[in-house]
């Protein structure tokens, strides 16, 4: 059966359609916060907790990197990276400041965008499989730096003082922590996917060259979408590592942390804000029940497979497709 | 790959020997009646153990060994009447070697699952930061997975340990033996390779001034000509073994995990180095059933164990069936920690006969218990008081070296 098609309605239908659309969205949208903060407040299931927390977590660093991923269509394999240096600026700052790790989440995104400025001056000059394999190597980089440094106690890691609250609040604090975080940041995308800058970066993910010759500065606008993702994800790195107590290089850079939030994108579809709540909620609560509940399959191996299913069959992503089944656009 | 799939028989010989091993145990007495009829005189609700391990990950293989002996002994028990008369349940979430994901289970457990008993994760990095996840919770965190004496210092007796040496004192045998080698033979120049992790780090460079390679080295009027640190995934050692070849030392000490180390020990043998005394000292790999199949690159190569099975110590015998249903000659290291810590949670909750997690901390730091790994009371902190085995691969053999008390041979140094 032929798919609808914007041409098949008249404008005003289409227009009152999409009003329908935009209002069930944000209900929808409503509803969800709303019984995840009655659920914040109200459990006592610490892990399942932390599964939620998990997942905003990845929502935000999902939503952070479709800014130049998903609007800007660049592959940044960069994420551990800046979300290691954000854990580890929050633990070496409050280590030396004596103040709780918290007050340092700024800190973490001030130090995670000036590696991204220093890192994206010259990579992003680079375009599609290069820049991604500058991203990646740079991340294993600077995981070895933060082996060797005295600063950072080499391979020991570094302890960070917890909370002096009890286990129950400390995790109810974390969780709405990131909750509000992952609606700022989400709504914040949302922006920037309407503004002057968002359409420069759909323009050079069209066509850079044609988006220069347009007057996009292209290395600029890519520039400011990689330190935006950057200072995003230090911020996460930060509360990642107060939540934790303990952080070191292994596993506080690993690459599945890059990983996760490329293949969150991708099911849950890169090109609008919609998708990485989507996706980032979707495959966390699935690598989570694998881990619960099927002792031997590694989690990763079920992402792979679930990345290979969208890339092929969906590669919109979930936002995607259902976009396309309408034929018209979800907007919120 | 080649280790995968022998990973994976041997996870599929293990099943089998679990099996065989009950039926082998409930026929020689170990317990009077079958576990069935056994579990049926069980009453009350289960007493529930719960930890995590990485079943899959970088750590699936040791993980896999401390799940293999949890069930074990938790077969054991039950058959033999449970705890308390109670039937006992282990439960093992899959952490996928990461310790965050470790970090949200072991909330699972504890506030979902409301366990009564923690058992620690594999392996120091994972296991870090359940320590204040354990206390915050007031659960004794029952430690057969990783070493790491800050955190037991930190702990205070709330976690408790059954691995004999932390990681400080991981090359301590083996330059105490060195000490003991006649004057005219001893080496002076020693080399070190330690792998970037938080344990072999320590075991490289010490704990506040004591222990440690580089201490140890000094301490026995030895130089130290090559330290180098690697990342654990390094898969290449070519370079940096000839480099310590090149440094002229006599003594190598590999403080690594156990692919890493297998790696060196290999790559040792391909370029034709023949240090007097080569050290495996890191994660006891000379235990692990992969070790024999690195054929003559194990020859004269020295590891160190927690206990071994001449010592007699409680549960070692059924612990060497069980390797020997295995096909492995040598109890693998995690066997035994993963065995003496259920052991010690078993008679402290008898002693006791509680599930108060104060009381049974009270108890196991003032009562002595005997174990896979010795008879001894837990150190204030609770560790368990040193007590190391340096073993020496001699063609398929491995045989205890040091203490002159365990030593079933005499170390063979240079090889002939």
């Amino acid at each position: 059966m032929p798919l609808p098609t914007a041409s098949r309605w008249s404008r005003s239908g289409l227009l009152a359609r999409r009003r329908v659309v935009e209002r069930a969205g944000w209900a929808s949208l409503v509803v969800v916060v709303g019984l995840l903060v009655a659920f914040g407040l109200t459990t006592g299931q610490l892990g399942t907790l932390r599964i939620a927390t998990t997942a905003l977590m990845y929502v935000v660093l999902t939503e952070a990197w479709s800014v130049l991923g998903g609007y800007g269509g660049y592959l940044n394999f960069g994420m551990a990276m800046f979300f290691g240096v954000g854990a580890y600026t929050t633990a070496i700052v409050a280590k030396e400041a004596s103040i709780p790790p918290l007050e340092t989440v700024v800190a973490a995104g001030v130090v995670a965008g000036l590696l991204a400025v220093a890192v994206g001056l010259p990579s992003l000059r680079l375009r599609g499989a290069y820049f991604a394999i500058v991203t990646f190597v740079l991340t294993l980089a600077v995981q070895q730096l933060v082996m060797v440094l005295g600063i950072t106690n080499g391979s020991l890691g570094l302890y960070l003082q917890p909370l002096a609250l009890s286990a129950r609040a400390a995790d109810q604090l974390y969780f709405f922590i990131f909750l509000g975080f992952a609606l700022l940041v989400a709504l914040g995308v949302r922006q920037i996917g309407r503004s002057r800058f968002g359409a420069a970066l759909v323009a050079i993910r069209e066509d850079e060259d044609a988006a220069e010759v347009l007057g996009v500065p292209t290395t600029r606008v890519k520039l400011i979408a990689f330190v935006v993702a950057a200072v995003l994800a230090g911020m996460v790195g930060c509360l990642y590592a107060a939540q934790l107590y303990y952080i070191e290089p292994v596993g506080t850079f690993q690459f599945s942390v890059s990983l996760n939030v490329v293949v969150a994108a991708i099911v849950g579809g890169a090109q609008s804000w919609v998708g990485p709540l989507l996706g980032a909620s979707a495959t966390q609560v699935l690598s989570q029940e694998l881990l619960t509940h099927t002792q031997g399959v590694d989690g990763t191996l079920a992402l792979g497979g679930l990345l290979v299913i969208f890339a092929r069959f969906v590669p919109g992503g979930i936002a995607g497709f259902f976009r396309r089944r309408r034929g018209t656009k979800v907007s919120l | 790959m080649n280790n995968k799939t022998t990973f994976l028989k041997r996870g599929a010989v293990s099943l089998l020997g679990v099996g065989a091993l009950l039926g082998g145990l409930t026929a020689t007495g170990a317990g009077a009646t079958t576990p069935a009829r056994a579990v049926h005189r069980l009453s009350g609700a289960p007493i529930t153990i719960g930890g995590t391990l990485g079943l899959t990950g970088a750590f699936s293989e040791p993980s896999a060994e401390y799940r293999q002996v949890y069930q074990l002994w938790q077969h054991q028990v039950n058959a033999r009447g449970g705890l308390l008369g109670r039937p006992v349940k282990i439960t093992i979430m899959n952490d996928n070697s990461s310790p965050s994901t470790a970090a949200t289970e072991y909330q699972t457990l504890i506030s979902q699952d409301h366990v009564d008993f923690l058992l620690a994760p594999y392996t120091t990095y994972v296991g870090a930061p359940i320590v204040p996840i354990a206390r915050a919770a007031n659960k004794i965190l029952f430690n057969g997975g990783f070493v790491g004496i800050q955190y037991f210092d930190q702990d205070k007796g709330w976690m408790v340990g059954s691995y004999t040496y932390q990681e400080p004192d991981y090359p301590k045998g083996v330059f105490k033996l060195i000490e003991a080698m006649p004057a005219n033979k001893r080496p002076k120049k020693v080399a070190i390779l330690a792998a970037q992790n938080p344990f072999t780090i320590v075991g490289e460079k010490g704990y506040n001034g004591v222990g440690g390679a580089i201490n140890y080295a000094k301490q026995a009027h030895m130089q130290v000509v090559f330290d180098e640190e690697y990342p654990a995934s390094t898969t290449d050692f070519t370079q940096v073994v000839q480099k310590a070849k090149a440094s002229g030392a006599q003594v190598l000490i590999v403080l690594g995990l156990p692919d890493d180390s297998d790696l060196i020990a290999k790559t040792v043998k391909v370029i034709g180095w023949k240090p007097t005394i080569e050290c495996m000292c890191g994660s006891q790999v000379t235990t692990l059933a992969n070790w024999p199949s690195l054929g003559s690159a194990t020859n004269g190569v020295l590891g160190t164990d927690v206990a071994w099975v001449t010592q007699k110590f409680p549960g070692l015998a059924l612990l060497q069936r069980f390797a020997n249903q295995r096909h492995e000659t040598v109890i693998p290291n995690y066997d035994v920690t993963a065995y003496a810590i259920l052991q010690m949670l078993q008679q402290s909750v008898e002693g006791t006969h509680s599930l108060n997690q104060a009381k049974i901390r009270a108890w196991l730091l003032s009562h002595k218990v005997q174990t896979a790994v010795g008879t001894f009371k837990l150190n204030a902190n609770g560790t368990t008081p040193f007590n190391e085995i340096v073993t020496q691969t001699i063609g398929k053999k491995q045989e205890p070296v040091w203490p002159p008390s365990v030593a079933t041979a005499k170390l063979v140094a240079p090889l002939p």
